[in-house]
C-alpha cells in the first residue's frame, strides 16, 4: 500500500503543516525522543471497490493522524493545519493518485510520562488504480521502453534517435545514425591541412582549399593603391589638360591688371578710364561727368595737362600727360594752380592762383601725389573749386657757375649750379640750438623756411654750404663764434633787400673749411660795417682779402691795396692771385695790379684769419676758382652785378 | 666792441685745454642738456678756444655780451665743478643765478676770479703774432 506515500508527499510540503511540526512527520511511530509537536500517521484499513470483470480500480483507505503537542491548544493547531492540508484533496502525490480525502473524525486524548496531548483525526482516502498499477503493484517502476509493445529498440547505439515506422507499426531505430560529420569526410572534397584564411575552391570536379587570388574573383588588374594616390585615366587627364586653372581666372573686376578699385567702393561707383595710370578706377558715377568742361574750357596757355574741377552736380577730369623729357636748352616746367569755382569757358591762367612750383623737369609721374594732395586736401579741395597742372618748356636757366664752370669753392644766399641740390646753409636757432638746413625756392635763399623755422628767436650760420661739388663747406661749431642769419624781432637779415650773412667782430664770428684752398680767383659780395681790419677771407700768416671800410687788401706775400673805398658800400671785390700780376677790382671798376703772391690759404676761413681781424658787415656770395679767371671777370661780375645790382 | 679772452688755467688734474673745451661744452649743455641733444648736438660749444704758441695755454674766445638761454631741464653742477677756486657761497650763487633765468648774459656768470683780456693783451703776451701787414 502506497498510499502512505501520498500522506506524506501532502503534509510534507503543506506549509502551514510544517510551520508548526517541521519534517517531524512519522509513519506508524515516531522517532524515538522525537521533538514535539509531531504527527504520527497509521494505517487504519483498506476496502476496495469490487467488480465483476477484474482487479478493484478504486481503493478506500482509512488513515489516522494522530497529532502530539506539550499542551492542549498547540496539539489543536496542528490538528487544524492537518485537516486543512488533506481535506478534500485530490492529484497525484509521489506516484499515488488520490481521487479525494474525506474527513471522518476527530478527537484528542492525554498521555503521562510525559505528559502531552494528542489529536486524533480519521480520513478515508480514495485512491484510484489503474492497469500499471494494478499489474505492477502501486506505483509502476523499472519498466523499460524496449519493454512496450511497439517499440524495438535493437541495435541502437549511443546518441541514435528512434522513428515511427509507418510499415512495421514501430517506434525503431534510425537509418544511417553514423554518416560523416566532417568536411573532409565528403567524397567530392579534396583537403589538405588548411591554413589560416585559406578557402574553399571548386577545382574540376573537387572542392580543394586554398588561397584566393585577385584573379580568382575577377580582379586581376585591380592593385591596392590607395584611394588618395589612384591616378585618373588617360582620358579624364585629358579632359582636365583642357580645364582652365581656376585659381589663375580672374573672378572679380579687381583681379584684372587694368583695373584698381580701392577698398570697398560706394553705391554707385562707376568704372571709370584713367588715362594717367591707363587703367580703369572706381569712383563715383559723378566722376568725370564734366569732362568735356574739363578738356575745352582749360586756360590754352600753358598748356594744362592735368585738370581738375568740380561743383555740386559732379566733376570733370582731363589728363594728357606731356612729355618729360626737354628739348635741348630747355628745360620743363610744371606748376599746378587753383581757382574757388568750376571751370568756366575762357577762363586764362590769369584766373587762377600758382599754388606750387615743381623742381625743373620733374616727370609727370612725381607730380601726380602732390596734384592729388591738393585735390583731397582741405585748403584748396573745397568744392567748388579747379585745380590745373601746367606744363611748359622754358629755356632752361644758366646760372653762373653753368657757365663759368670749375669754381674750387662757391658759397652763396642763391643757387650757383642748377645741379646742385643741396641747401644753402645750416641754422642753428638760438633758443634751443636745433639745427636745420635752409634751402632754395625758385633759386632764391628760401626765407620762408628760415622764419618758420627761427620764428621768434635768432638764427645763426653753422654751416656756409660749398656749392661748387668740392664740399668745401665752411663751418662754426661754436655757437657765439657764428655768423647771424635771423633775427628774432627784425627777421631775416637782409643786404639792399637780399639775405645776407652778417659777421660780428665782437663776437668773433668765422667759419672754416677747416682745409687749405689754392685760390687763383675770387669774387665776393661783402659790405663792411666799421673800420678796422675786416678779414672776407683769410688763411694762415699773411694771406687774406680784408678792408678797413676804406682800403681793401689782397695779399699772400705783400698786399696788393685797393684804395679810396667807403665805409658801408656794397662790394663786388674781384681778386686775381697771380703772382707779380695779380688784380684786385671793386664794383666792376678799377683794378689795382701788383705782387699779391699766390693765393694758398692753409686753414681757410671766411670771416678772419688766425683768429684775429673778425669781419664786421655782411656777406652774400663768395666764388672762388684756382685758376685765372680774369678774362671771365666782366661775365661772371656781370651775373652777379645782375642779382644783386650792387653797382 | 673788440673781441675779448678768457685765458683758462689749469686746476688740479685739468690741463687748460681741458678745462677750457669743458667749460664751453658746459656752457651748450645749458641751453640744450644731454638728455635732449641731438646726435648733431653732441659736440657744440658756446665759445671758440685758442691756444697759445707755447701749445700749452688755451684761452676762451667769448663775448660777453652772449645771451645764454636756459633750458628747463638744464643743471649747472658740472660747470660749476670747473671752478673749485670759487667758494661754495660762490659757487651757490652761480648755479642759482642761471638756473632761475630764462637767459642770461654771459657776462652775469664770469667769476670774480676771473679776467677778461682784450685783444691787445692777447698780443702782448704772445697769443697771436703781430700782423705785420
Amino acid at each position: 500500500m502506497n498510499t502512505g506515500k501520498a500522506v506524506y508527499g501532502i503534509l510534507s510540503t503543506n506549509s502551514g503543516v510544517t510551520d508548526l511540526v517541521s519534517t517531524r512527520i512519522f509513519p506508524e511511530i515516531a522517532e524515538q525522543e522525537a521533538a514535539t509537536p509531531f504527527i504520527v500517521y497509521q494505517l487504519q484499513s483498506v476496502a476496495p471497490e469490487d467488480t465483476h470483470d477484474g482487479p478493484s480500480k478504486l481503493d478506500e483507505v482509512r488513515f489516522e493522524f494522530i497529532c502530539y503537542a506539550d499542551t492542549y491548544d498547540q496539539a489543536a493547531d496542528v490538528g487544524v493545519k492537518v485537516r486543512a492540508a488533506l481535506d478534500r484533496v485530490s492529484g497525484t502525490y509521489n506516484g499515488v493518485n488520490v481521487e479525494s480525502v474525506q474527513f471522518n473524525d476527530v478527537d484528542i486524548n492525554i498521555e503521562y510520562d510525559p505528559r502531552r496531548y494528542s489529536q486524533v483525526l480519521t480520513f478515508t482516502f480514495r485512491i484510484k488504480r489503474d492497469d500499471f498499477t494494478i499489474a505492477q503493484g502501486t506505483p509502476v517502476t523499472g519498466a523499460q521502453l524496449g519493454q512496450l509493445a511497439d517499440v524495438d529498440v535493437d541495435g541502437v547505439s549511443n546518441g541514435q534517435l528512434i522513428a515511427y515506422n509507418s510499415t512495421s507499426g514501430n517506434w525503431e531505430a534510425a537509418d544511417d545514425a553514423t554518416g560523416n560529420n566532417t568536411l573532409t569526410g565528403l567524397t567530392d572534397t579534396s583537403i589538405t591541412t588548411p591554413a589560416d584564411r585559406e578557402a574553399l575552391i571548386y577545382d574540376s570536379g573537387n572542392w580543394v582549399n586554398d588561397n584566393i587570388s585577385k584573379s580568382d574573383v575577377g580582379l586581376g588588374n585591380v592593385d591596392n593603391t590607395s584611394d588618395d594616390d589612384k591616378p585618373v585615366s588617360s582620358a579624364t587627364q585629358t579632359a582636365l589638360n583642357a580645364k582652365a586653372d581656376t585659381s589663375a581666372v580672374p573672378t572679380e573686376l579687381n583681379d584684372l591688371s587694368d583695373v584698381t578699385i580701392t577698398g570697398t567702393p560706394a553705391g554707385n561707383e562707376a568704372l571709370i578710364f584713367d588715362t594717367a595710370t591707363s587703367s580703369f578706377k572706381s569712383l563715383p558715377n559723378f566722376t568725370n561727368r564734366f569732362e568735356d568742361e574739363a578738356e575745352n574750357n582749360k586756360p590754352s596757355t600753358p598748356f594744362s595737362e592735368r585738370v581738375y574741377t568740380v561743383k555740386a552736380d559732379g566733376d570733370g577730369i582731363f589728363i594728357d600727360a606731356q612729355s618729360d623729357t626737354p628739348t635741348a636748352g630747355k628745360v620743363i616746367q610744371r606748376k599746378i594752380y587753383h581757382k574757388a569755382g568750376f571751370l568756366e569757358s575762357g577762363d586764362a591762367i590769369g584766373d587762377f592762383t600758382l599754388i606750387h612750383t615743381f623742381a625743373d623737369d620733374a616727370a609727370y609721374s612725381a607730380t601726380t601725389s602732390t596734384f592729388e594732395g591738393f585735390r583731397d586736401g582741405d585748403t584748396y579741395g573745397s568744392p567748388p573749386f579747379t585745380l590745373l597742372q601746367t606744363w611748359e618748356e622754358v629755356d632752361a636757366v644758366q646760372l653762373l657757375l653753368d657757365t663759368y664752370t670749375g669754381a674750387a669753392a662757391a658759397y652763396s644766399l642763391r643757387q650757383l649750379r642748377t645741379a646742385y641740390t643741396g641747401d644753402a646753409i645750416r641754422v642753428r636757432r638760438a633758443s634751443d640750438n636745433t639745427e636745420q638746413d635752409i634751402g632754395f625756392s625758385a633759386g632764391e635763399f628760401d626765407t620762408t623756411s628760415l622764419a618758420s623755422f627761427c620764428s621768434g628767436t635768432d638764427g645763426f650760420v653753422k654751416t656756409w654750404y660749398d656749392q661748387s661739388g668740392n664740399t668745401n663747406d665752411a663751418t662754426q661749431t661754436s655757437t657765439s663764434n657764428q655768423p647771424k642769419i635771423y633775427d628774432g624781432t627784425t627777421g631775416v637779415t637782409t643786404e639792399d633787400g637780399k639775405p645776407a650773412i652778417e659777421f660780428i667782430t665782437a663776437s668773433s664770428t668765422d667759419l672754416s673749411s677747416g682745409g687749405s684752398l689754392s685760390i687763383g680767383t675770387l669774387f665776393t659780395v661783402t659790405k663792411t660795417s666799421a673800420g678796422g681790419r675786416s678779414t672776407i677771407v683769410g688763411g694762415a700768416g699773411n694771406v687774406f682779402l680784408r678792408t678797413d671800410g676804406t682800403v681793401i687788401d689782397l695779399s699772400a706775400v705783400s698786399a696788393l691795396e685797393l684804395s679810396g673805398q667807403t665805409i658801408g658800400s656794397y662790394n663786388l671785390v674781384y681778386g686775381l692771385y697771380n703772382g707779380v700780376n695779380s688784380e684786385l677790382g671793386n664794383r666792376g671798376g678799377t683794378v689795382a695790379t701788383g705782387d699779391a703772391g699766390d693765393g694758398s690759404y692753409a686753414d681757410f676761413h671766411i670771416g678772419s684769419k688766425n683768429n684775429q681781424n673778425f669781419a664786421a658787415g655782411t656777406m652774400q656770395e663768395i666764388i672762388i676758382y684756382t685758376s685765372d679767371e680774369s678774362s671771365n671777370r666782366t661775365g661772371i661780375e656781370s651775373n652777379i652785378n645782375t642779382f644783386y645790382s650792387i653797382f | 666792441m673788440a673781441q675779448q679772452y678768457i685765458i683758462v688755467l689749469a686746476e688740479g688734474t685739468l690741463t687748460s685745454e681741458k678745462r677750457a673745451k669743458s667749460i664751453t661744452r658746459e656752457l651748450y649743455n645749458i641751453t640744450t642738456p644731454l638728455a635732449v641733444q641731438e646726435p648733431y648736438q653732441k659736440d657744440g660749444t658756446v665759445f671758440g678756444v685758442i691756444v697759445h704758441p707755447d701749445g700749452v695755454q688755451h684761452a676762451l674766445q667769448v663775448d660777453t655780451e652772449y645771451v645764454i638761454p636756459v633750458h628747463e631741464q638744464a643743471t649747472l653742477e658740472k660747470l660749476v665743478s670747473l671752478f673749485p677756486e670759487l667758494t661754495a657761497d660762490e659757487r651757490f650763487n652761480l648755479a642759482s643765478y642761471a638756473l632761475n633765468s630764462d637767459e642770461f648774459p654771459f657776462a652775469a656768470i664770469i667769476p670774480s676770479t676771473t679776467t677778461v683780456r682784450d685783444q691787445d693783451y692777447m698780443v702782448q703776451n704772445g697769443w697771436f703774432e703781430i700782423d705785420d701787414i
